[in-house]
């Protein structure tokens, strides 16, 4: 064994810029698999301490759990134990005083019941019209489910707790002054968009539960003074300081606060309960000052529980589960413990630990390929050596044996040199940084054992077939040089094609043969399907690599001015070397096309285009009398005649309906339609249509039959729902109008239509009238919506304005309109009464949606591709080694070829045109791989539930752009993995090209 | 010249034929070959290139199987035991050790690790068998980097040395398991005539003075002469053979080997 280690190390000596390259590139990936991985390590270790500051000076808060019915016995509210235990777990005696902190609700009647809330209908209050009739209707403001106050007076009680604190959230918009912009409501741009402002918290608190950055905390003798305290997260955001002023806007109040102090908040929570727990963006105000800015009596969202010292928590929270259970709605306890094991089971964390294997993954694969291809040069240039080792005394195990240990001496110094820089580099960041928390940036050895472990397992993989090959040399072939017929390779370079094309359709079988059950169907193409395409597209290199030797060669040697035979077999005379250098080029660019082309197929479904009218204004919450549609329709901006009133219910879906088959796997929060009517026949086929709608099933003139007849209701499903559930024409969407929950209304439908955009525009319009998601959009006529449900206002106008149009001044215009009509106070559903909305306008504008949405998206897809792209630059030190290996071979032709006349540029250039048609190799290889990656993706996206994309059919979408920067720079990394080698090659002179290359033939 | 009668088999052949395929066509390199060589004999093959001169050897040094016919090796002199590289119950790693221990190969090129020193060049086969240099160990290499006059260059590297030092480096490592019998390819091929003679002597030397069996491959009579005797391959067949004591200098072997291969021309002609 000793011997064979000499052996191997004596070629890193031979070979050693080919082994500081490699080193190179596994050192970059370790660096990767250290940073990730301590990324997520860092983020697990950080939740114990964001849990606790989460949870201030608190030991427990009380949150409604569920929204349903309370569990078992519901008479327990009094549990009149206390079990205090002095000096049994916490140092100190017991304080005297039960209520730390005078609350604001003491003397507030018990009027709290708790609600009952359904996906559709939470606890909420009821908008109207002046002067209309009494609706029920609900919007999606202020959506926090209320503990009730029973449940607060009897902890009160309980001489354990040392504070008691209730909180009252509601969600409104803050807004910077300078970020105001008058003549629009700061409301319109929130809707559907995740939430920026921070939520409104009323306490009664006298001290800061929190710990206090910076300014003073609440002062509560001055219940009615305008002023907050911000987290501390939210004023770095917003750019706040203590002294400054913030804009709060809510559904019945805008209004300036001061702000009067910065509270330190933890940097990520959980989401416990519906309420979500307490938001990590607070703006606390004292409670009388949150009833004005919400409109509503105080009700508790929320308790904050602190137990006197010697508690034992533990026994007490068994004491109060019962009790929290048979709340209405119930309730539980959370504490540091609970939020720490929610924060673990975080979807982000899932995401987080994914984004880990991936890397850990690709980087894996990215180190057995760089190794792959260089001990498969090691081995072809040793080829004569290695016969004569076996001819002479070695066996197949020890020849085996020498490419694994040098497999490991690639593998090894670059892990170690990519351990020792990723530790300095977490060194030099905190030192930049000013951390001081160096545990929170720092090397975990889990991630330098798992680092090594994979860079190991990579290089044991990587030698196999070198090694496999290494030992099956015929040395009698070898020494006598009559290895290798070109025609017999490049007949079974056909063959691994014609096999790899049968892999490659074994993934679109995967992927598009119907009925396969959703999980199979996932779990096959995870396993089967994404293995046998990638195997599949490698078998196909050797006959690309001949076809781009044979068809682009000719090209790039005219272009460089070079013979165009002289790179006759420049990259086959190598197939090896070649397939183990494109594949590993391919492996960052391919997962790059991949991502580019499936994040913005994807994104076609979301972006409104010409087929749809440009713009939706909502009036809102309510709408306005049908009277004043004229005065709309009349607002300068507005192209003549292509303007709908649109009558608008979100609505849910019948329970009898969705027992039937196709509605199992629909997810509660979408058993909903949001049902938009307006005149079709204008809208879809008269004149100035502003709808021009393609049918995916049944045709325009058949459903403007059905949907003019004056009798039954008629309508259009977009192919998501028809995807999701199955419903075709003739089919009927049985609904339940919120008015009338015992009916059912029946909507038979008339056709199926592609609506692009139609999921973003229901969510960010305020179409979703109820709040939360939906099935998707169901176009009808008017009059159907406006009796079926009783609306007796129009809340939104389909329109397409001008091109020209300034949109936020139009919308300002729209908000003039809307504030005409003020509404009456809110009847709350437990009879409480709540402070009129102000009405507001919102425009959904198609151009803004799309730049908006667009940005986003681009920002999210390329920072999805920014990992594939490191990958690549990684594996591009692979390519240096291909060139050094290349030149080195082709030293005495070289040399050859200087003595003849050749010049050295002709030389140079002939070893970047290698560099260049390797490179284009791997494009063309990525490419293919990345556009068939990316599609399948979408197509089983389809299949699967993934928010708002189930059932979306859109285009193959090819970002062109994109793809141009990640070729672009492949060629770049291709040509300067080339360019000094080549310019020294070009230097050397022809006796020592022509010696060394006899040393190296020989 | 060795002039002693040898009484035992080193190398027995019978009825060896070996075929190879070139595209279509199989080409029968060796054509029912049998051949015996004594225990101690110096024997050179020659023959015009394509005759089936290094297939023979490599076929001995067990590189590549027979397609008919048997090869037997003498592995133990005294007892005189056999050893068939291509029999059945014969596996890959025995030849290996075969090769490693009771015979050494020397070929015209490419013979030495580039990045092993001369001494470690020389102790692969050593080392390959998991034996440390010991003390006898390091005595023999010490030996044979007299013998073969290496002794100032132990510590260079092969690209430092001469061609006729490369092939004393080469046939040193042929020598240091004690291998008893030495197959050479084309050893001089590469060599200057001096360097060649040079090396042939120290070959009849290991013959005359260490009785190993050595079989030889060349083109050259001024080679060949060195040999107790020379068989001159035609088409994968023995053309015929000399006993090179008959011949009083390397002229006479080189007439006789041209009159041997002018003799078949002609009569192919005829024919």
């Amino acid at each position: 064994m000793k011997f064979l280690w000499k052996l191997a190390f004596s070629q890193l000596r031979y070979g050693y810029t080919r082994v500081i390259f490699s080193s190179l590139a596994i050192a970059a990936a370790t660096c990767l698999i250290v940073w990730m991985v301590a990324g997520y390590e860092t983020m697990i270790s950080g939740f114990h301490d964001d849990a606790e500051v989460y949870m201030g000076r608190y030991d427990l808060v009380v949150v409604p759990f569920t929204s349903g019915p309370p569990r078992g016995n519901t008479e327990q509210i009094n549990p009149n134990v206390s079990n205090v235990k002095p000096g049994s777990t916490k140092s100190g005696a017991p304080k005297e005083d039960g209520q730390k902190s005078p609350n604001a609700l003491e003397n507030r009647p018990s009027d709290a019941k708790g609600l009952h809330c359904d996906p559709v209908q939470k606890g909420r209050g009821n908008v109207s019209l002046e002067g209309s009739k009494t609706s029920q209707r609900e919007h999606q403001w202020d959506s926090f489910i209320a503990l009730s106050s029973s449940l607060l007076d009897a902890l009160r009680q309980d001489s354990a707790i040392a504070a008691c604190e209730p909180m009252m959230m509601a969600k409104i918009t803050a807004t910077a002054p300078r970020d105001y912009v008058e003549g629009q409501d700061p409301r319109s741009v929130r809707i559907g968009i995740p939430q920026n402002s921070p939520t409104l918290v009323g306490i009664g608190a006298a001290e800061s539960p929190y710990e206090l950055g910076e300014g003073r905390w609440l002062d509560t003798t001055a219940p009615d003074a305008l002023e907050c305290v911000l987290g501390s997260g939210t004023a770095h955001r917003m750019k706040l300081n203590v002294g400054d002023e913030i804009i709060v806007t809510s559904d019945v109040l805008e209004t300036r606060l001061k702000i009067v102090g910065l509270v330190e908040q933890a940097m990520d929570a959980p989401v416990i309960g519906p309420n979500g727990g307490l938001p990590t963006a607070s703006l606390f105000v004292p409670i009388a000052t949150a009833e004005k800015i919400s409109g509503r009596k105080f009700s508790i969202n929320l308790i904050s529980i602190e137990l006197k010292d010697g508690v034992d928590e533990s026994e007490f929270r068994q004491r109060w589960e019962p009790v929290l259970k048979s709340q209405s709605p119930r309730a539980s306890f959370a504490d540091t413990d609970s939020i720490v094991r929610v924060m673990s089971q975080n979807r982000n964390v899932g995401m987080q630990k994914s984004q880990t294997d991936w890397t850990l993954g690709v980087t894996l694969l990215a180190a057995i390929f760089i190794i792959f291809t260089t001990l498969s040069m090691g081995v072809n240039e040793r080829v004569r050596q290695l016969a004569l080792l076996r001819a002479i005394a070695l066996s197949r195990k020890q020849i085996a044996g020498i490419v694994f240990m040098e497999g490991f001496f690639h593998a090894i110094p670059g892990w170690l040199a990519g351990t020792l820089t990723s530790a300095l580099l977490f060194e030099l960041v905190c030192l930049c940084s000013g951390t001081t928390d160096k545990a929170a940036l720092s090397l975990h050895w889990s991630s330098v054992w798992l680092s090594g472990g994979c860079v190991i397992l990579g290089a044991a993989i990587a030698a196999i077939v070198p090694a496999w090959r290494a030992s099956r040399l015929d040395p009698m072939s070898v020494l006598q040089n009559t290895q290798g017929v070109h025609q017999t390779t490049v007949r079974k370079y056909y063959g691994y094609a014609f096999i790899g094309a049968v892999l490659i359709a074994i993934h679109f079988a995967i992927v598009y043969i119907p009925g396969i059950p959703v999980v199979a169907r996932g779990l096959l193409y995870a396993t089967v399907g994404c293995v046998s395409m990638t195997v599949g597209f490698l078998l196909w290199t050797p006959l690309l690599i001949l076809g781009v030797e044979k068809c682009l060669g000719c090209l790039i040697a005219r272009l460089l001015y070079i013979h165009p035979r002289m790179l006759d077999f420049s990259l086959s005379g190598n197939m090896g070397r070649t397939i183990g250098t494109t594949a590993s080029l391919s492996i960052g660019l391919g997962l790059f096309v991949s991502i580019q082309v499936w994040g913005f197929t994807m994104l076609v479904p979301f972006l409104p285009n010409p087929q749809v009218p440009n713009a939706l204004v909502a009036f809102l919450p309510e709408g306005i009398p049908e009277s004043e549609i004229s005065q709309v329709e009349n607002t300068p901006g507005i192209k003549k005649n292509e303007f709908l009133p649109v009558a608008v219910e979100q609505t849910p879906i019948a329970v009898a309906q969705l027992a039937t088959p196709g509605f199992e796997s629909t997810r509660r929060e979408n058993q909903n339609v949001v049902l938009a009517g307006f005149d079709i026949v204008k809208g879809m086929y008269g004149k100035d249509a502003i709808f021009h709608l393609n049918f995916i099933d049944g045709n325009a003139e058949e459903a403007r039959e059905k949907l003019t007849r004056s009798a039954g209701r008629y309508c259009l499903i977009p192919d998501t729902i028809q995807t999701q559930t199955g419903l075709g024409i003739g089919d009927k969407l049985q609904l339940v109008p919120p008015k009338h929950r015992d009916q059912a209304i029946e909507y038979e439908i008339a056709g199926v239509v592609y609506i692009p955009g139609s999921i973003w525009l229901t969510k960010t319009s305020g179409m979703r009238r109820q709040g939360g998601r939906t099935l998707g959009l169901v176009l009808t006529n008017y009059e159907n919506v406006k009796a079926d449900f009783e609306l007796d206002a129009v809340g939104f106008f389909w329109m397409n304005l001008e091109e020209n149009i300034q949109p936020r001044v139009f919308e300002s215009q729209m908000l003039k309109i809307s504030q005409q009509y003020a509404v009456r106070p809110n009847q709350m559903v437990d009879g409480t009464e709540m402070a009129a909305t102000r009405p507001f306008a919102k425009l959904w504008y198609a151009p803004e949606i799309i730049e908006s949405v667009g940005n986003r998206s681009s920002g999210i897809i390329w920072g999805m591709s920014w990992l594939p792209l490191i990958i690549l630059i990684i594996t591009s030190l692979g390519m240096v080694n291909t060139i050094l290996a290349s030149i080195r071979m082709r030293t005495w032709e070289m040399g050859v070829l200087r003595a003849i006349g050749f010049t050295r540029s002709t030389l140079v250039k002939q070893v970047l045109a290698e560099a260049i048609l390797t490179g284009l190799v791997a494009i063309l290889l990525s490419f293919a791989f990345g556009v068939t990656a990316g599609w399948c993706s979408v197509i089983t996206a389809r299949y699967m539930y993934v928010y708002a994309v189930t059932g979306l059919t859109p285009d193959l979408t090819i970002p062109w752009d994109s793809l141009g920067i990640g070729f672009g720079l492949t060629m770049l990394l291709c040509v300067a993995a080339a360019i000094i080698p080549a310019i020294r090659t070009g230097r050397r002179e022809i006796a020592e090209l022509l010696r060394s290359g006899r040393a190296i033939t020989e | 010249m060795s002039t002693d009668v040898h009484l035992s088999v080193a190398i027995q052949v019978e009825n060896l034929t070996k075929r190879f395929q070139a595209g279509s066509q199989t080409i029968e390199v060796l054509k029912q070959l049998n051949l015996s060589i004594g225990d101690g004999e110096f024997v050179a093959l020659m023959g015009a290139s394509g005759s089936g001169k290094s297939t023979l050897l490599h076929l001995i040094a067990g590189l590549t199987p027979p397609d008919e016919g048997t090869i037997q090796i003498q592995v133990d002199s005294k007892s005189g035991e056999k050893f068939n590289p291509f029999d059945s119950k014969v596996s890959d790693y025995d030849r290996t050790l075969l090769r490693r221990r009771q015979l050494g190969i020397v070929f015209q090129a490419f013979n030495l690790i580039p990045t092993l020193s001369v001494e470690n060049n020389i102790l692969l086969p050593l080392l390959a068998d998991g034996k440390t240099a010991t003390a006898e160990v390091q005595e023999r290499l010490n030996s044979l980097l007299v013998q073969l006059a290496l002794n100032d260059r132990r510590t260079a590297l092969p690209d430092t040395l001469s061609g006729g030092e490369q092939q004393r480096v080469a046939i040193a490592r042929a020598l240091i398991m004690g291998a008893s019998i030495l197959l050479a390819d084309e050893p001089t091929g590469n060599l200057d005539s001096i360097s060649g003679q040079k090396l042939c002597e120290i070959i009849r030397t290991l013959c005359d003075q260490e009785h190993r069996t050595i079989l030889l491959v060349t083109h050259e009579s001024s080679v060949a002469i060195h040999a107790d005797r020379t068989i001159v391959l035609r088409d994968g067949k023995i053309l015929t053979e000399f006993d090179n004591r008959a011949f009083t200098d390397v002229t006479q072997l080189a007439m006789k080997y041209q009159q041997a291969m002018q003799s078949l021309s002609i009569g192919q002609e005829a024919d």
